[in-house]
Formats: structure tokens, C-alpha cells, sequence
């Protein structure tokens, strides 16, 4: 029999009440979310999201208002608004929400049976939830008023093993456990400089109460730890601002339960100005654009998209030719998101931008002619042209600059010869079109003098197997590690175990002198050749930081160094054919499809999983063939977008909808004004005619126009460290500096010769246009600079000035 | 060591009647063999007279230099006459003028017609074959003398035709220059083909093998490693198609003998092997040249030539250990990857045994060798080579911390009688090139001696510093260095090296410091070559006597950019070449205008904290005499000695060309009681012929302030009763603070009254009593002095020497005995 009095409407927070939806909308179909929920203890609830879509597909989310009427009395609407069990049995619920109906299943068990309280199922989240581990709080490095907890409670055993044995054991009164201290500080019974943290008579209190009468059980290490988390929904879209969602947080156990752990759960946003999210889990989109939400439950962590869309109306997709599968994919998000993609831009500015891109050069003036007359279709030509670049010799430069970026090469660490040697190495590699994961395996298992073999120099470099590890994950697979070789990752799932297991691959790397002066031969060490937890102090057996098909089991192959790398390198590596594919393409696109592009985790999803996946995907079916992924993404419409914008993508700055200006890099700008002036400065340590994209390293001009302009010191391998930034000692530098001008005043530069050569005033400003701007002036500014002669009176200062002006230009300074 | 050297020699130029020659160039840097040629020898002081000293066997006819550049005498012109037999190799050219001997600089005589590279002719402009398009065209077979000045590509263009095969090789290194020549050979589309930085058995020099794919120019582009700018910037491009080798085995041989020689790598595939005749070699000679068979180019192999009894590793099984005899010479070979050679060694516990491998310092052997030890048992006993060397290690290196090949110096322990001694390359690699000689032998502790002036020009009337470093090799005592039968012409003063020791900086007293002073009646004679000699006794009293190495050359490398870190990365090792065989070449010169002259003993008594003011006067010997610019003092001692030497004066206008002026030489308490030798040098800033002076040697003979011994019996004192401790006590008659002598650790219940001693007491008095309580036994308790010391400062500092035991023995006392 039906008893339609078991029928309450959800009481949710009062703000959600405050704003209803715009406009309803017609529900055609409701789902339940969970469709099955099954209780074994009394005091469990769970939430369950009701979801309407309409016709048009929008899902929107009536939680809020759906109605639940249960079919039989054997669970409840608590006043946390949450269904709770009542008497054993299995039934039914029914959900009644935008004029629609589903049903739901639910299962409850023997209610009878106490329920088996534990320190790590029940009271560790407790402590984290109300802030007791946090950083600030006992979670920080030396604890609060001699009391310490690990940071957001990532080692329970430490934990419960600090609240038994610390001051012997006197936070708990057994006898009468509502006395005990450790209910009697955070409920302020006794004061405690972190003040008010639990409500006496709270769920939490009882929950500690609860714990203490039971005599403490530290509980089951295999069995209680959260073996999955789910969040529910498992991606928000939102089809405008002030829309809101209830998202729901479930932990799952080794024994197969299940707890809702929304109100446990720490749940953020990582762009609050487009999603938010409030302490009762509802996230409300503030305006257009993308985010994520990070849910993080007892060392589990889940990472939500949401999408809110652009609300104004009259948005139609205008479909522009799609040329490979980057723009199909990156269309298909644009057109989601209603941003309407810029179409191609001209070909000049192409070719200033592709050859930037592929060879860290501006085009010459006889180049871009070439280029501009070529009456083909523009779409081969530009092909054509790619191709060209990607076999020239600067390709080769401005790479090995960049992977000398990486692997920070420098005499600093190297000196003079091992320097060389390294870059030379790498400047092979990539004039051979060594396939990624070839050069990674060499330069991971490289052993011997750094002279003899280069790439040992890498741990010339890094020196100890603790940095080698940091440097390794976040240069190959992007992956941060740092903090964790004291705690547990904060903000990712890594474990400060899993820092020592992946260090331990590097255990044996020792370092001694050469036979030459300045070298240093990397060897196996024989002894002292493992590393130890800094808590135990035992030594710690490697282990890969993830399972992934194709990894040899660790000892079937006897250098631990290699038995990385083929884990590694492994085309299912889940991190590294996308760490280099999401890297490749910010150094077209200006940013990564991940940004930043060396830390990747679940809090930093990618803004297109499609086009991410299909450029690893392309990448590992053309055997790390790093050129051939570079041909495919510069060949692209979305590449070759204008930097023009238009009403409906002009605010997009992450979904690639158009060309973003950069900044010229520090040698780039170097190269574009010797090509411009015709004039390269010297520089001891490099033959006269080496480009600064062939510099060696940052000891080459120190403390010059290139420092200014934000080369990287070689430090870390952090693309950050490469700035793109503008500053006034830039501005001052490019106004007033020697750079400049003694490029533009050289007696053999490009304007001398103009000039000496008697070359007409129109000429002079079109090859000063070529070679600065690699265009040709508009009609407009040849009158502009012609015009400008007159009063000045002598050509060559004139000359001087135009130049002077268009390298100050923002067209010379950015690559559009 | 060898910055010191460098002063040392920069001090021996300067004469008053002129300086000693100094080489810095010649041109050309080799000739082919058979061929006339001039030879333009450039320096400094080159005066017209000055004689060429060289084995290159050749006739060389002095011409008339250039009228310009005599007054600088910088270039000295002969007509050189090789003979047609001459061997393909480098040879040593020295000059000597009246004013003295010069540095060595190596000539080298190749199979092939030589050019000179365009912009290294006189008076030509700097990167005119920097490129492609403006490379210089080469005809093979050619050697090209070329030269890199700093940042600096010599392009040179050949035509080759399709399946044609070049060998290229740049010789620098191994001739002395300073250059770390890389070699590319590069297509007209500037596509490499081949590069080469450091090839197989030519130490940093290189060499490319190229079979040309198609008819057309290509170009061979020669650079330095680092684009560093060095003094000796030459080079030598040899393109042909010579035969080379990548290896020889073995690595060495007994002298007077003859062995089979195995050519391999190159040209020699399968390997060849030739007869080679160590007889009729000198004995002073550590190296001989063995010349690569077939067709004539490469330079010979340096090889080996010892006076023990050497074996070949004969063949035997896998894993099978072969035997090991002591002071006999194993010829071995890693011969494949993960190859690990074992020998089985007899020995008796306690014995002491030196091993030692020779690989990869020859220059002739690929194999970083890891040097090991086992017991029967398997259990490791001793290893070298599989870690970085010990920092003491690097002490003898300060010219950029390198490895050496290992050596272990090992105390066989009880119950062992044979052990397994393991050969295998650090790296797990092997092959034909990766040879070695293994010596094991019984011996006590025994120590190795290297010279760091390659030549001494001394000043008749005047003195010269030379400069030894020592490589011990178990022996950690004093060494007394001298020069062997040396006439009654010199003086040889100082050599002092003190005992090893090391401190928590790992300071280590590893040098020594002699000087040479020419007698007044000693005039300008020939060239002569003295030997120095290192003398040291063992804990039992044995004698090690050992010979120094004399380097025979120096070329200082500079690092590329002078760019340098804690580690020392971009210090760079001088070339040297002791292979030349040469003992220190030695020639007296013209007197010097004026004399330093120290106002001090030559054995100066220092107790250790104290200071000691060293005056000094220039005493002129003709009236136009200029005393020196500066006036500076070395001392033999490493810094943690705590030995400083500072100027006391230094008032401006005393500084420079002063003719008197004082340092002070402090100590601390913890200067070791060691010898240690100190001398004064005056020289100029600018190189000239002024004089620059050296002070023969003043020994810093440091001391203990005081010392005492502990009574010979055992105090005997009883419970309740009264005892006078007595001991010996000695006084340095420059020490005169108070000492204080108390008794520590004393037995409960008994106590000593403490001793202080003011003057000239020979012994200690303390009163000691015992409580009626102090129990019966045997005891042990120290006699602990303490002092002050008075520095040149004036101020007093605590000084305390290292207390001494006693003995105390409490009987019962007669109460007890009485109710016993």
C-alpha cells in the first residue's frame, strides 16, 4: 500500500531557493541519479540529483524542487535533506520533478547491527573536514602547540598513532569519553587556539564520540581506506550564467558500499569567476566560459569540467573549411561552446608566423616576395612552405634551442665542453628527426662520460636520483612531484611513498670525474645505490607511478633506469605522448590544450579531451614522430587563424577560436632585428656569425638584451622560466638601447648598404617594411614614411629613424 | 702546481744581461719528411746566435732574421735540412742563447706535402674561411697547418669523387697545443657526414674515416671544443688516405725485449699485429713511439717500456681466475662487454700489497677500470675505481679534478692467503681497445714524485726554485728531497715535504719546495739534466728512495670562457709531456744586477703560535741596478697548516722597488711540528729585463712550546696517604709563558695539587693525597699542560699540547691490611 504522507519536498539551502531558474523549460524525460541506493547502517544518507532534460537535449538540474514520495516507509527525507534509512526491507521511491516522474531503488539492511566505527573510515575525514590537518592548522610542517597531524590527513597511521601515544595518551578518557580532550578542544570546552571547530552534539561530535566509546579502533588499513570516488555529475553544462547544479560526492569501499561523502568532501573551483561552488555543494556558473571543480576525499581526488555557455542569442555557426582533424575537433568544441572561430589569416602574416614558429626566424625580404607571388593555392603553398621550413637548418637551431631550454644546458652545470657536447647532441637528434621517445630513452639511460656520450649529461645536471625524478616526471610526462617528497600531494593523488618509488629508479646513478678535465663519467653505483623513506628509513623499492600496458615488470629487466624508461616511453604511458603533444602545441598556439603545460593532474583538465587524446593518439601511431605532429598541427585552419577577432570569440582567450599575439622570445627579437638591420652583434664566446637562436647557452651575452627579454637562466626546466612578459627596462631597452642602435647605424648593415647603393626612397621603404614587418607597407604608409624625408633632409638619418620606428612597432615585437 | 711553475720559470728569464729565450711559436708546426724547408722560430729574446736543441734529425743553418722584429728578438729564421728517413713524429725543439735555455715546443714531420692555412700567414686578416662560401680549397694528400683564435671555424674545400675514401685527421693536442679540435665534414648543402671530437686513442684530438657519396666539393670544418682562446692555437689538418689504428695491444713491454704489437680498429680489421724491439732504450725513458705499420701518416703509439718481467693474459675460461705474481706485469684486456678478469693472488696475512692498473691515463686504452679485491670467500675486501676518487686525491689535480687510473694499497687481513683480484671496465664495456697493465706488488708503503718546472735557467751567483709534488702511495711520512750528483757548483737547500696529514678540510702536505743557488764561480756551461730525488724512511725504518718525473713540456689550456664553479669544472689540465724522457734540463746563466737577500737563519725554530718578523734588503751588484717591483714569499705548506706569510710594510711607496722590507711569518697552536720551506721572490709586473729574484730556502722548522713525560712508575699512593709526582719537562728556549700541569680523571677521593712551571725546571712537581676512602686498584689518569702563547701581535692564546697518561696505584691501607 502507497503511503502518500512519506512525501516531502527537498529542503535545500536557502540561497538555491533565492534564484530560481529563468524561464522554466519543458521537461521531456527525468533522471535519477543514483538509480539504486543501498543502506547498511542507520546513520547513512545519501543525496540523489534529479535531473530533467528538455527537448532540445539541456539538462538541467531539478534537485531543488523534485518531490520524492518512497513506496514503502524504509527510508526517510532528513532535515539535511538527505534520504536516511529507516526499517530493513527493499523498495521503492518515486521522483516527481518537472512534471515528470522516475523512479528510485533503494535497499536497506539490518539496522539492528551496530555500525563498525573506525579511525580511518569515520574520524580521519572528520578531522580533515573541520580543518584540524589543514596546513594552517596541526597539518603544517611543525604542528600547532605541539601537536601534529599530516598535512590534510594523507597518513592516517601517523595520525592515529599522534592522537593515542602523543602526551601519553591523554586526549581520551575512556572511562567517560565525552571528557576526553579531544572533544573538549575543538568544541571549545577547554580553550583551544584554533578555536570552535566541532558543535557539541554535532554528527561530527558523535561521530568522535562515538569512536572513543568503541576504544579507539584504528579500523582496517586494507579494507577501510576509499577505494574509489565518485562525483555525480560527472560534468556540469550550463547553458548560461546563474544556472545552478548539485553535485554529489560518493566513496567507495573494498566491501563494495557506498557513503555519500558530499558533506565530507572538500570541493573547489579552480576559476570561481566562472563556476563557484558553495559549502553545500551547489555550483553556480558566474559567466561564460570553463572551469573545473576538484573533489577531494581522504587522498582520492576527481576532477568535474563545467561548461557555462554563452546565453545571448542570434548565435549561428558559421562553418569554416576544416583542413585536418585539429580543426574538427577543435570546431566541434567551438561550436558547443557558441564561439565562433576567426577565419585564416593573410598569407604574409603567415609566413612571419609560421617561420617564427618553426624556425625562430622572420622571413627575408626575398623569401616573403617569393612567397606573396606565388599565384598557387594559397592553402599548398602554405604546405609547401611548412615542409621548407621544417628541413631547414634554423628548424634544427630554434629546436635545440628550445630542448637546450629543457634540459637546461649550461656551462653553469656542464662546463665549456660538456655544454657543446650536449648540445650538440641534442642539435642531432633533431636534425635527424630522432623519433621523442628514442631521444627520451637515451637521455634516461644514458651512462658514461658525458664527453664520449652527451646525453649522460642530463644527470649532470640533476645529480641526485631525487631531483632526477622530480626533473624527469615534469619534463616528460608533466607531472609535478616536488611536494611530495615531504607529504602527499595536496591537490593530485600522489603519495609521498610514490615519490621515494619513482626515485628509486635513479637509486644507482652515481657521478665521478672523467679522464678530461671538466668531464664526469654517470656510472651504476655498486653501493650505497638505493634510497630510504625519510619516515621509516627503509629502503624503498622502485615502482612506476602508474600501471600502464606495456611496462615491463620491475626486475625483469636489471637496470631500473631502463625498466623506467620502457615504462615511460610506453605508447600507453598515460602522460607521456600527451605531455609532449599538449607541449608542442602551445608552442604554436601560445598555450597548452593543459596549461601549464608541465602540470598535468586532474584539477587542471584540458579545455579540449578530444583534441588532446587525438593529437597523443596521432603522435604514438606515427612512432613519436615529433615533426610529422608539428606539420600537422602548423598545416591547420585553427593554426593559421587570424588574430582578428569577432563578436561572438573576441573574450575567448583558451579555446584556440583565434591567433593570440606573443611576444617575439628573447632571441627571436635578437635574430629579427639583425635580419631587419642587417647587422649581428659579437659576442666572445660564439664565432661573429652565430644567430642568438644558435646561442649554446645563457652565458653567451649574460646580463644583456637577451636577459632583459626573458631568457631562462637554464635553472629549472620549467617552461616558466622563459618569460613572455613586458617590462619598462624592455621598453627602455628597445628605445634607448645600444642593441638597436648600433644595428641600425652599422656601416654594414642594411641600411648602409641601401643608401650607398643609391636606392630610391620608395624602395628603401618597402625592403625596410620586408625586413621588419615581412610585409610590404600599405599604400598609406609609404606616403607616411616618403613624405617624412623631406624635412629631415638627410636620407640615411631618415632611413635610421623609419627603421628605429618599425622595430619599436608592436607588429615587429609580437609574432600575430 | 703548475701555476707555481709558471712563476718559477717567468722568475728564471729574467737577467740582467739579458733573459732566456721563450718559444711561443713555430712556423711551420711540422714539415714532411725528406723535405728542406725554413723554419721561423717565434719568442722572446730569440738573440741572434741562439742555438736550436732538438733530436728532429735535421741540420738547421741559421738565416738572417727580419731587421724588425730583432729588437724585440721575436723570430729567429733556419734552414732546416730533414733527413729523408726521418720518422714520422713530433719531436722537441728547444733554443739556448747565452742568456739561457727556453721552453720545449714540439715539431712534427708528416708523410704529406704541407700548406699553411691562408689567415694564419703573417699579417693576414682574422675569419676569412669562416664559411661555406669562403673556404679555403685543399688537394689531398695535404696537412694544413692552421691556427683557431678563439671563436674561430676554418673551413677547407675538397673535391672528392663518388666512393672515394679520405681519412681526416687533426693533430693538435698530442703536438702540444692547447686547441680541442673538432672536425666536421659537411656537404655543399652544409648537411654533416661525419664529426669527430675526441677520437679512439688520440687523446681530445680528431679523426674522421669518409667514403664520399657522390662526386662534388665538400668541406672539412675544423673548430675548437670550447671556442676558447688559448696562446698555443695551432693545428695541423691532415687529409689522406693513410693507415691508422684505433688501439694497440699491449700497452707496454720490458725494455730490451721484443714483443708482437697488435694494431686493431681503422685500417686493421682483422687486427695485425708486428714485432716491435725494445732494446737499446734508455733507461731513463718510460716511453718509447711504436709506428703504426703500412701506409705512412699517423703518428706513432706511445708504448710502455718498463724493467719488470711482463706476461701476456693467456687464454684460459670464462670466470676462470688466472694466476697473479707479484712485481710481474699482466698484459690483459676487457675483451667484451660485462667481461670481468680474475686473477688469484697468494698472499700471507698482514702482508701489505700495492696494485695498480694502468688503462685509460696512458691514452693508449679505452677502459675506466674498476681495480677489486675478494677473500676466498667472495666477500670484498677492497675496491677502486667504482667511486670518485678521494679528495686528496684531487689535491695533486688543482688543474681541473680528474680521475686516474685505480691503485689500491692493501693490508691483507688474518686467515686470507689467497685473494681474487677482479679487473672490469666501470661502464660494463669492453673490446679490443680496452687493454691494460696490472701490477701487484708486495711492498711497503712507497710514493711517487712529479717535478713542475719543465727546465731551470739558473743565474750564476743566484738562486732557483723548483717546485715537486708527491703521489703517495701508502707512504705517509716525511720526504726529504735532493738533486743526485750534482757538482760542487750548487747549493741545493730546502725540499722538505712534510709528513702526510689532513685535517677536516682534507688539507694535505703533498709539496716541496727546493731551491738551487748557483755558486759565484759557477759560469754559463751546456745543458745538464739533474735528477731529483725523494728520500723517505717507513714506521720500521726501511728506506723508499724514488726519482722524479720531470714533465718535459707545459702548455697551460685556458678554459673556454673562464666561466668556473665550485667544482672546477673549466679548470683544464696543462698538456705535458713526460714521454720526452727529460730530467730537469738545467743551464747557468748570466749573474743577476742585485741579490734578495733574507735577514733570517736558514733553519728558522718557530713554536707553534708564535711569529717571527723576516726582514729583507736587495743588495745591488752594479750601481744601474733596479730592485724588483714586487717582493712576495711562497711556503711549501698547504693552507690548513696555518702557516701565513704577510707583508708587514705597507706603505705605498715601499711596495714597489723598495730595496728593504719585512713579512711576518705566523703560525698558529695548530701548525703541525713539521718542516717547512719558505722563500722570497722579487719580479716585475711586466715581462723585462729587470732582475727578478729568488731567496734560497729558509726552513720553518716548527716546534711544541714544551713537552713532558709522564713519571716511568706507576705512583704509588695509599688511602689517607700523601704522594710527589715527578716527570720530566723540556722547554723551548723561545717559549717562556707559565705552564700549568693538573692531573684529570683521577680515582674518587684522590686529588693532586696541579704544578706550575715558570723557568728553566727540567721537571714537574704535583702533591697528590688520598682520602681514606680512595678504594684499592690500578688507575689511569692523565697529566693535562695548558699555556699561553705570545703572538707577533702581542696578544696570549690559550695553547695546550696533547695531555699524557700516568698510571696511580692505591693499595690498601694499613688499617685495612692490619684488620685483614
Amino acid at each position: 500500500m502507497r503511503n502518500h504522507h512519506w512525501i516531502w519536498v527537498f529542503a535545500v539551502a536557502a540561497p538555491l531557493m533565492a534564484q530560481p531558474q529563468t524561464a522554466p523549460k519543458e521537461i521531456n524525460a527525468l533522471l535519477v541519479t543514483p538509480t539504486e541506493v543501498t543502506f547498511r547502517t542507520a546513520d547513512e544518507g545519501m543525496h540523489v540529483l534529479v535531473t530533467g532534460t528538455t527537448a532540445e537535449g539541456e539538462k538541467i538540474d531539478l534537485t531543488a524542487s523534485a518531490l520524492f514520495a518512497p513506496v514503502d516507509p524504509v527510508v526517510k527525507i532528513g532535515e539535511d535533506g538527505l534520504l536516511h534509512p529507516v526499517r530493513r526491507g527493499d523498495s521503492k521511491v518515486t521522483v516527481t520533478a518537472g512534471g515528470k516522474q522516475a523512479e528510485l531503488t533503494v535497499h536497506v539492511g539490518d539496522l539492528a547491527k551496530p555500525p563498525q566505527i573506525s579511525f580511518i573510515r569515520d574520524v580521519e575525514p572528520v578531522l580533515n573536514k573541520v580543518g584540524c590537518t589543514s596546513g594552517t592548522c596541526h597539518g603544517s610542517a611543525k604542528g600547532k602547540n605541539g601537536f601534529k597531524l599530516s598535512l590534510r590527513g594523507y597518513d592516517p597511521d601517523f595520525d592515529y598513532e599522534a592522537l593515542l601515544y602523543d602526551m601519553s595518551g591523554r586526549r581520551f578518557n575512556r572511562a567517560d569519553p565525552a571528557r576526553s580532550l579531544m572533544l573538549a578542544k575543538p568544541t571549545q570546552q577547554v580553550a583551544h587556539g584554533g578555536g570552535l571547530r566541532i558543535e557539541l552534539g554535532s554528527r561530527y561530535y558523535n561521530t568522535v564520540l562515538n569512536w572513543i566509546s568503541a576504544g579507539v579502533p584504528l579500523g582496517n588499513p586494507a579494507g577501510d581506506h576509499v577505494e574509489k570516488l565518485e562525483v555525480l555529475p560527472s560534468e556540469v553544462f550550463m547553458h548560461g550564467p546563474n544556472n545552478r547544479q548539485q553535485v554529489i560526492a560518493l566513496a567507495h569501499y573494498p566491501d563494495g558500499s557506498v557513503r555519500d561523502v558530499t558533506r565530507e568532501a572538500n570541493i573547489s573551483s579552480n576559476t570561481p569567476e566562472i563556476a563557484d561552488v558553495d559549502a553545500t555543494a551547489h555550483v553556480k556558473g558566474e559567466r561564460k566560459g570553463e572551469a573545473a571543480l576538484l573533489v577531494r576525499y581522504e587522498g582520492k581526488f576527481v576532477a568535474v569540467p563545467v561548461t557555462v555557455l554563452n546565453p545571448n542569442p542570434g548565435f549561428a555557426w558559421n562553418a569554416l573549411p576544416q583542413y585536418n582533424y585539429v580543426d574538427q575537433l577543435n570546431d566541434a568544441k567551438l561550436k558547443r561552446l557558441k564561439i565562433q572561430p576567426s577565419p585564416l589569416v593573410d598569407d604574409a602574416e603567415f609566413l612571419r608566423r609560421v617561420s617564427l614558429d618553426l624556425t625562430g626566424l622572420a622571413p627575408t625580404p626575398q623569401e616573403i616576395r617569393a612567397f606573396l607571388a606565388d599565384k598557387i593555392d594559397s592553402r599548398a603553398k602554405r604546405s609547401r612552405v611548412i615542409d621548407q621550413f621544417l628541413a631547414s637548418p634554423a628548424y634544427v637551431d630554434t629546436w635545440t634551442l628550445k630542448w637546450g631550454d629543457l634540459l637546461q644546458v649550461s656551462r653553469r652545470y656542464l662546463g665549456d665542453k660538456g655544454m657543446w657536447e650536449f648540445r650538440e647532441w641534442i642539435r642531432d637528434s633533431i636534425a635527424q628527426n630522432k623519433p621523442y621517445d628514442k631521444f627520451v630513452y637515451q637521455l634516461l639511460a644514458a651512462r658514461g662520460s658525458s664527453y664520449e656520450n652527451p646525453p649522460a649529461n642530463y644527470f649532470r645536471v640533476t645529480r641526485s636520483a631525487k631531483v632526477s625524478m622530480e626533473k624527469t616526471t615534469q619534463l616528460f610526462m608533466g607531472v609535478r612531484l616536488v611536494c611530495t617528497q615531504c607529504h602527499d600531494h595536496p591537490f593530485e593523488k600522489w603519495t609521498q611513498n610514490q615519490y621515494y618509488e619513482m626515485a628509486a629508479f635513479f637509486a644507482s646513478v652515481g657521478l665521478k670525474p672523467g679522464f678530461q678535465s671538466g668531464d664526469e663519467i654517470v656510472y651504476d653505483k655498486r653501493e650505497d645505490n638505493e634510497v630510504k623513506h625519510p619516515k621509516t628509513g627503509r629502503v624503498v623499492p622502485p615502482k612506476y607511478l602508474v600501471a600502464s600496458v606495456g611496462a615491463p615488470p620491475i626486475g625483469s629487466i636489471p637496470d631500473r633506469r631502463e625498466a623506467l624508461v620502457e615504462w615511460l616511453t610506453a605508447k600507453e604511458n598515460p602522460f607521456f605522448a600527451r605531455a609532449i603533444a599538449n607541449r608542442l602545441w602551445s608552442y604554436f598556439l601560445g598555450r597548452g590544450i593543459i596549461e601549464p603545460v608541465d602540470d598535468i593532474r586532474a584539477s587542471n583538465p584540458p579545455v579540449n579531451e578530444a583534441l588532446l587524446e587525438a593529437l597523443t593518439k596521432d603522435l604514438t601511431d606515427h612512432d613519436f614522430d615529433l615533426k610529422y605532429l608539428m606539420r600537422t598541427i602548423v598545416n591547420s585552419r585553427t593554426y593559421q587563424a587570424s588574430i582578428q577577432t569577432n563578436v561572438w570569440n573576441a573574450d575567448d582567450k583558451v579555446n584556440f577560436s583565434h591567433a593570440m599575439p606573443r611576444r617575439l622570445s628573447a632571441e627571436e627579437l635578437m635574430d629579427a632585428i639583425a635580419l631587419a638591420a642587417g647587422s649581428r652583434p659579437k659576442f666572445r664566446e660564439v664565432p661573429p656569425d652565430t644567430k642568438a637562436e644558435e646561442f649554446p647557452d645563457p652565458h653567451v651575452g649574460k646580463d644583456g638584451f637577451l636577459d632583459v627579454f626573458g631568457r631562462p637562466a637554464r635553472e629549472s626546466s620549467c617552461e616558466c622560466e622563459r618569460r613572455s612578459d613586458i617590462s619598462l627596462p624592455q621598453a627602455l631597452n628597445l628605445v634607448n638601447g645600444r642593441t638597436i642602435s648600433d644595428a641600425i647605424a652599422d656601416p654594414k648593415g642594411r641600411l648602409a648598404k641601401l643608401i650607398l647603393a643609391g636606392t630610391s626612397d620608395r624602395a628603401i621603404v618597402e625592403e625596410l617594411y620586408l625586413a621588419s614587418l615581412s610585409r610590404l607597407p600599405t599604400a598609406k604608409e609609404y606616403d607616411a614614411a616618403v613624405s617624412f624625408l623631406k624635412p629631415v633632409g638627410s636620407r640615411a638619418a631618415w632611413a635610421q629613424d623609419l627603421l628605429w620606428s618599425l622595430l619599436n612597432s608592436k607588429a615587429f615585437l609580437y609574432n600575430r | 702546481m703548475w701555476r707555481v711553475a709558471a712563476l718559477l720559470v717567468a722568475i728564471s728569464f729574467a737577467a740582467s744581461a739579458g733573459a732566456p729565450p721563450m718559444l711561443t711559436g713555430l712556423e711551420p708546426r711540422g714539415a714532411q719528411r725528406g723535405k728542406s724547408f725554413t723554419l721561423t722560430i717565434e719568442g722572446k729574446y730569440l738573440t741572434e746566435g741562439g742555438q736550436v736543441l732538438s733530436t728532429l734529425p735535421a741540420t738547421f743553418t741559421p738565416l738572417t732574421p727580419p731587421q724588425e722584429k730583432m729588437a724585440a728578438g721575436g723570430k729567429l729564421p733556419f734552414l732546416v735540412e730533414l733527413k729523408a728517413d726521418t720518422a714520422i713524429g713530433a719531436y722537441p725543439v728547444r733554443v739556448q742563447t747565452p742568456d739561457g735555455i727556453s721552453n720545449v715546443l714540439l715539431f712534427s714531420v708528416g708523410a704529406f706535402a704541407e700548406v699553411t692555412e691562408s689567415e694564419s700567414k703573417p699579417e693576414s686578416p682574422e675569419h676569412t674561411n669562416d664559411s661555406l662560401e669562403t673556404a679555403e680549397r685543399i688537394e689531398a694528400p695535404v696537412i694544413v697547418n692552421g691556427t683557431l683564435r678563439g671563436p674561430d671555424r676554418d673551413y677547407y674545400r675538397i673535391h672528392a669523387k663518388q666512393g672515394e675514401r679520405l681519412v681526416f685527421e687533426v693533430e693538435a693536442r698530442r703536438l702540444g697545443s692547447a686547441i680541442d679540435p673538432v672536425l666536421r665534414i659537411v656537404d655543399a648543402a652544409g648537411k654533416q657526414l661525419a664529426r669527430s671530437d675526441d677520437a679512439p686513442a688520440l687523446g681530445v684530438d680528431s679523426r674522421v674515416d669518409v667514403t664520399f657519396p657522390r662526386d662534388g666539393d665538400y668541406y672539412a670544418l675544423v673548430h675548437d671544443a670550447r671556442f676558447s682562446l688559448q696562446s698555443q692555437d695551432f693545428y695541423r689538418l691532415k687529409v689522406g688516405n693513410f693507415t691508422y689504428a684505433e688501439g694497440i695491444f699491449p700497452l707496454g713491454w720490458k725494455r730490451g725485449e721484443k714483443v708482437d704489437v697488435e694494431f686493431f680498429g681503422g685500417a686493421f680489421s682483422p687486427p695485425v699485429k708486428t714485432a716491435a724491439d725494445l732494446s737499446g732504450i734508455s733507461p731513463k725513458l718510460e716511453f718509447t713511439r711504436i709506428n703504426v705499420p703500412g701506409q705512412l701518416g699517423s703518428l706513432p703509439f706511445l708504448f710502455v717500456v718498463g724493467d719488470l718481467p711482463e706476461k701476456l693474459e693467456p687464454s684460459h675460461a670464462a670466470n676462470e681466475p688466472v694466476a697473479l705474481e707479484s712485481d710481474t706485469v699482466m698484459n690483459g684486456r676487457i675483451s667484451k662487454p660485462t667481461e670481468v678478469d680474475r686473477y688469484k693472488l697468494t698472499v700471507s696475512p698482514g702482508d701489505h700489497w700495492n696494485l695498480e692498473l694502468r688503462a685509460r691515463g696512458l691514452g693508449t686504452s679505452r677502459l675506466d677500470g674498476v681495480l677489486s679485491i675478494y677473500d676466498p670467500k667472495g666477500k670484498k675486501l677492497a675496491s677502486a675505481g667504482d667511486k670518485p676518487p678521494k679528495e686528496d686525491v684531487f689535491s695533486l689535480l688543482s688543474a681541473g679534478r680528474t680521475s686516474s687510473d685505480p691503485w689500491l694499497d692493501f693490508t691483507v687481513p688474518k686467515d686470507v692467503r689467497e685473494v681474487t683480484v677482479t679487473v672490469e671496465d666501470l661502464l660494463q664495456r669492453g673490446g679490443p681497445g680496452f687493454g691494460y697493465r696490472l701490477h701487484a706488488r708486495k711492498a711497503p708503503p712507497d710514493f711517487t714524485l712529479t717535478v713542475a718546472n719543465p727546465y731551470l735557467n739558473i743565474p750564476a751567483k743566484g738562486t732557483v726554485a723548483v717546485n715537486v709534488s708527491v703521489n703517495r702511495h701508502g707512504f705517509n711520512g716525511p720526504i726529504q728531497l735532493s738533486i743526485s750528483d750534482i757538482s760542487d757548483d750548487f747549493i741545493v737547500e730546502g725540499g722538505h715535504i712534510a709528513g702526510e696529514w689532513k685535517d677536516d678540510a682534507y688539507s694535505i702536505s703533498r709539496n716541496g719546495l727546493l731551491t738551487i743557488t748557483a755558486k759565484p764561480d759557477a759560469k754559463p756551461r751546456k745543458l745538464a739534466e739533474f735528477a731529483i730525488w725523494g728520500e723517505g724512511k717507513t714506521a720500521d725504518g726501511a728506506v723508499v728512495r724514488r726519482r722524479a718525473q720531470c714533465l718535459g713540456m707545459i702548455t697551460e689550456v685556458a678554459g673556454g670562457t673562464g666561466i668556473s664553479d665550485a667544482e672546477g669544472r673549466e679548470n683544464q689540465s696543462p698538456f705535458v709531456a713526460p714521454w720526452l724522457g727529460f730530467d730537469l734540463p738545467v743551464v747557468v746563466t748570466s749573474e743577476q744586477a742585485g741579490e734578495l737577500k733574507p735577514n733570517a737563519p736558514r733553519m728558522l725554530r718557530l713554536v707553534q703560535g708564535m711569529g717571527y718578523e723576516l726582514t729583507w734588503n736587495f743588495a745591488k751588484r752594479n750601481p744601474d741596478a733596479k730592485p724588483p717591483e714586487t717582493v712576495g714569499a711562497d711556503v711549501s705548506s698547504p693552507p690548513a697548516a696555518e702557516i701565513q706569510v704577510r707583508r708587514a710594510r705597507t706603505e705605498k711607496k715601499e711596495e714597489k722597488h723598495a730595496e728593504k722590507g719585512a713579512f711576518n711569518i705566523l703560525t698558529t697552536t695548530r701548525t703541525p711540528p713539521e718542516k717547512f720551506d719558505l722563500i722570497l721572490s722579487g719580479s716585475d709586473s711586466e715581462e723585462s729585463e729587470d732582475a727578478a729574484l729568488v731567496t734560497p730556502v729558509i726552513t720553518l722548522d716548527i716546534v711544541q712550546g714544551y713537552s713532558l713525560t709522564a713519571p716511568k712508575e706507576p705512583i704509588a699512593l695509599q688511602p689517607g696517604g700523601k704522594v710527589e709526582l715527578v716527570g720530566a719537562f723540556h722547554r723551548e728556549p723561545e717559549f717562556t709563558q707559565p705552564v700549568t700541569i693538573a692531573a684529570d680523571y683521577l680515582p674518587p677521593h684522590v686529588s693532586c695539587r696541579p704544578a706550575e712551571l715558570h723557568s728553566a725546571e727540567s721537571e714537574y712537581r704535583l702533591s697528590c693525597e688520598g682520602e681514606a676512602s680512595a678504594k684499592p686498584g690500578e688507575y689511569e689518569f692523565q697529566l693535562t699542560p695548558a699555556s699561553v702563547v705570545v703572538g707577533l701581535d702581542k696578544r696570549e692564546v690559550p695553547y695546550k699540547i696533547a695531555p699524557v697518561t700516568a698510571k696511580l696505584i692505591i693499595s690498601e691501607s694499613k688499617a685495612t691490611q692490619a684488620a685483614r
